[in-house]
């Protein structure tokens, strides 16, 4: 198994304890870095908030990391833990361009490069990304990076019903404002929509000031204008649902879908319930996602209801276990779902890559 | 399976002839000439047969008949390809899926559409423009290019700096695998292997797509679009590494030099500013909200880095001038030189200055003119090595100077391609950038995706042998 900071051990189904674990800790370097092409290759062990300072010192930021104060690149990168800016900035995903990483038979091999637009040949750093270390380790990654903002803020407002909160988010998605990010806090007190964007000054003047109108108009119960440390607390606490645990609760579950099926979904989440799991939401309605944290007094009692509740919501998209008790870990299609349509060509790409299992296996999708 | 290559072709369309019909295929040489080339004038291969798919079905079926009968198949789009993927190498039957170009649906609340291969990308953007959404990348052919090519190339085009590029916008496809199986393949939106990373960009070595669902996104409030004057393209490609080493990253960074100026005019009648040697397009767009400012700035630094002048378009109309300039870009230089041949290279955009200076070394030494268009915002240029003379000499000499700016290109830390692809073009040229190892591991996922190896051969990967071949005769390339 491979390591880095082990933030994301909670994910995937348990295996077998492995015969080596394979820390990355010392694959922390630069490697390059070419701030006025706002590219980056880092070692896959540097930690994030490592990466976070390094740029930070040069006005610039990998936006879906950048809250991160736990996990290392090769995490980020395998497990694709895309950060609360996804949406605004691009998830794990749309900014890998190159990779380094070896295989199973010895083999340190290179993909795609350091450039931020490139087609030559099979774009196998992308396919790195979440394939939670089964298919070869990373040693370097490329990043393309993004300009700091002069100015950022959020805005927080409650309403009376997560119907209320759901309606001033759509209308919010409706706008042409381009927020950086979009979350809906359910299932707690009071329905909270926050929201933030980034840009020079006087676009963020002109979009707080239309925003305001915005939540008075869909009948907020009060609003709060987030700026500087108060702001940063804000995206911070957002950012990475499964770096807080369960919040609190027993499990916790990612669900994503079409943004269409998310009411319908919102409501089977948010439905009074009589099997007595609690049930927290911070919906990302931008992305179509959904983090769950789930809480129950009784643990044989939560094992029956987590495992109905995520046969219920995979009906309208995919469901994932991102933290949960080992009881609910021991099945991998408990965890990540049935296999999908095309389990044959991934366990295809496994065995090309991986042909003797080596890497982990068990944990992921289908036992991969 | 038939060890006669020829046998085996005869006996493939006798048995889709049977059960696609004979009017669905291609066989004579009048009627394959048409299909020798995609978009490139220097690589050509004629096919055994064309043959026209109506649906996913018809293609499985074709798919699964050449694997029967062992012979090599490639899917074609439009064939505004430009490295040869879609040319069809030994004999290889050309899928051509032109007939399937419906739009099959537009789901403006989940912000998808689900299009056949066949449909061309402008069109989706045309479905999608009554929901206030769009298909995001554009590439300069946009207009005839179909879905499926892009999906083939990931394809990108002028507003990729800010938008991404296709596999930053497709959400699923339809693929008929090497050997026939119909799949419906997911990525990110599913738990489980990026399988459309593999796929997108493949270039048709992977599967035939049949199906896309691809994501669309709300039209801008605000569209700004700027064209700036310089003197030199040495002054314009400092504009644009300053641009971005500030912070500021346009939709869009469009450079044209001198040549392609001249070739503007003298074209299409355009009217530049006197002592225009280069030509930067700047388009912003976003919430109206600060976009004045943003404007500004812009303004202020395309000023301190040279500009001779910078002109803003105050409507649709002036907007869609600008952009014809560059669109037609292409078109137009068919006014300054019977052929050109078109080079497409990626750099870190703070090398910008002094790759341009390498190529007009490079056509100084060769004795060759070249204009260059390019994506000057995420250092993708498109050196047009122009020619008169269609003879061997002059054809080697291009390609000589072509492959020596995509030299320079890798040597300064970037790529061989940003768009156009590998195809057959630079298949060897991939040992600059790649180690064997590296492309070993290539292989090892393709041939995951097609054991048999049919499917789209002699792509992307080098054969190891030989550089790519020119006979005399007719300029077919070898394998």
């Amino acid at each position: 198994m491979v390591s880095g900071h082990g933030s994301r051990s909670s994910l995937g189904a348990l295996v077998a304890r492995p015969h080596c674990t394979l820390s990355t800790a010392a694959l922390d370097d630069v490697v390059h870095y070419e701030p006025g092409d706002l590219t980056i290759t880092v070692g896959a062990g540097m930690p994030l908030a490592t990466l976070t300072e390094l740029l930070a010192a040069n006005d610039q930021l990998l936006a879906t990391q950048t809250y991160r104060r736990q996990g290392t690149v090769g995490g980020l990168v395998a497990s694709a833990a895309d950060g609360a800016l996804a949406a605004g900035y691009g998830t794990v995903r749309d900014v890998v361009i190159g990779a380094a990483i070896a295989y199973t038979d010895g083999s340190l091999a290179r993909a795609r490069g350091r450039v931020v637009k490139n087609v030559a040949g099979y774009d196998v750093p992308r396919l790195m990304v979440g394939s939670m270390g089964t298919l070869g380790v990373l040693t370097e990654v490329s990043f393309k990076l993004q300009p700091a903002a002069p100015r950022s803020v959020s805005l927080v407002a409650g309403f009376a019903t997560p119907n209320d909160a759901l309606e001033a988010a759509t209308r919010l998605m409706g706008e042409p404002w381009e927020p950086v990010f979009v979350d809906l806090l359910l299932g707690a007190c009071t329905p909270q929509l926050a929201f933030g964007f980034d840009g020079h000054r006087e676009r963020i003047d002109g979009l707080v000031q239309a925003s305001q109108s915005l939540l008075a108009r869909a009948g907020c119960l009060g609003q709060e204008l987030l700026e500087d440390a108060e702001d940063l607390t804000l995206r911070t606490r957002l950012d990475d649902p499964v770096a807080h645990g369960a919040n609190g609760g027993d499990a916790l579950l990612r669900w994503w879908g079409r943004p269409a099926e998310l009411p319908s979904t919102l409501e089977r989440l948010l439905a009074p319930r009589d099997d007595g799991l609690i049930v927290r939401l911070d919906v990302r309605p931008q992305l179509g996602q959904v983090f769950a944290s789930l809480a129950h007094s009784d643990h044989a009692a939560m094992y029956a209801a987590t495992t109905m509740l995520l046969k219920q919501l995979r009906r309208t998209g995919s469901a994932v276990l991102l933290a949960a008790p080992d009881a609910l870990r021991k099945d991998a299609n408990t965890v990540w779902g049935p296999p999908p349509a095309d389990f044959v060509l991934m366990t295809q790409v496994k065995a090309a890559l991986d042909p003797d299992r080596t890497l982990v296996a068990g944990r992921f999708v289908g036992g991969l | 399976m038939d060890h006669d290559p020829a046998t085996a072709r005869q006996k493939l369309l006798a048995s889709l002839a049977a059960r696609l019909g004979r009017e669905v295929i291609l066989s004579e040489p009048e009627e394959l000439i048409v299909y020798e080339h995609d978009g490139s004038p220097m690589h050509g291969a004629v096919p055994s047969a064309v043959v026209f798919p109506s649906s996913a079905e018809e293609v499985a079926l074709i798919v699964t008949a050449c694997h029967e009968h062992g012979v090599a198949y490639v899917a074609r789009g439009a064939g505004t390809g430009l490295s040869g993927a879609g040319m069809a190498l030994d004999g290889a039957v050309v899928v051509a899926c032109n007939r399937m170009n419906r739009v099959l649906s537009v789901d403006p609340l989940s912000r998808r559409a689900v299009v056949q291969p066949g449909v061309t990308n402008l069109a989706v953007s045309a479905a999608a423009a009554e929901f206030g959404l769009y298909y995001a990348p554009d590439p300069s052919s946009q207009a005839v290019c179909s879905i499926g090519g892009n999906v083939a190339h990931n394809s990108g085009g002028p507003h990729t700096l800010k938008h991404g590029v296709t596999v930053n916008h497709v959400r699923g496809l339809q693929l008929v695998r090497p050997g026939g199986e119909l799949v419906d393949v997911g990525g990110p939106d599913r738990p489980g292997y990026d399988l459309l990373a593999l796929l997108i960009g493949s270039e048709g070595t992977t599967g035939i797509v049949t199906q896309v669902e691809v994501g669309l996104i709300p039209l801008p409030e605000t569209v700004v679009t700027m064209l700036a004057a310089y003197t030199t393209v040495e002054e314009a490609s400092a504009s644009v590494s300053a641009l971005i080493a500030a912070g500021i990253v346009p939709a869009a960074l469009e450079l044209l030099d001198a040549e392609v100026v001249d070739a503007l005019s003298q074209a299409f009648g355009f009217t530049f500013p006197e002592g225009a040697g280069a030509l930067l397009l700047i388009e912003t767009d976003g919430p109206a909200a600060g976009m004045d400012a943003e404007v500004s700035a812009i303004t202020e630094l395309t000023a301190r880095t040279g500009a001779l002048s910078l002109s803003t378009a105050h409507d649709a109309r002036e907007r869609a001038d600008i952009w014809r300039a560059r669109k037609q870009a292409f078109g137009a230089l068919g006014r300054i030189a019977r052929h050109y041949y078109t080079q497409d290279g990626v750099i870190p955009r703070t090398r910008l200055t002094e790759m341009l200076v390498h190529v007009r070394d490079v056509g100084e030494r060769y004795g060759l003119r070249v204009a260059n268009v390019f994506h000057a915002g995420d250092g993708n240029l498109h050196p047009c090595i122009l020619f008169d003379e269609d003879d061997d000499e002059t054809r080697q000499r291009v390609l000589t100077a072509g492959a020596e700016i995509l030299r320079h290109c890798v040597a300064l830390g970037g790529s061989l391609t940003g768009e156009h692809g590998v195809g057959i073009e630079k298949r060897e040229w991939m040992a600059l950038m790649f180690s064997p190892v590296d492309l070993s591991l290539m292989d090892r996922l393709r041939k995951a995706a097609d054991p048999d190896r049919l499917c789209n051969p002699y792509k992307i990967l080098p054969t190891g042998a030989r550089c790519i071949e020119l006979s005399p005769a007719n300029r077919q390339v070898s394998t």
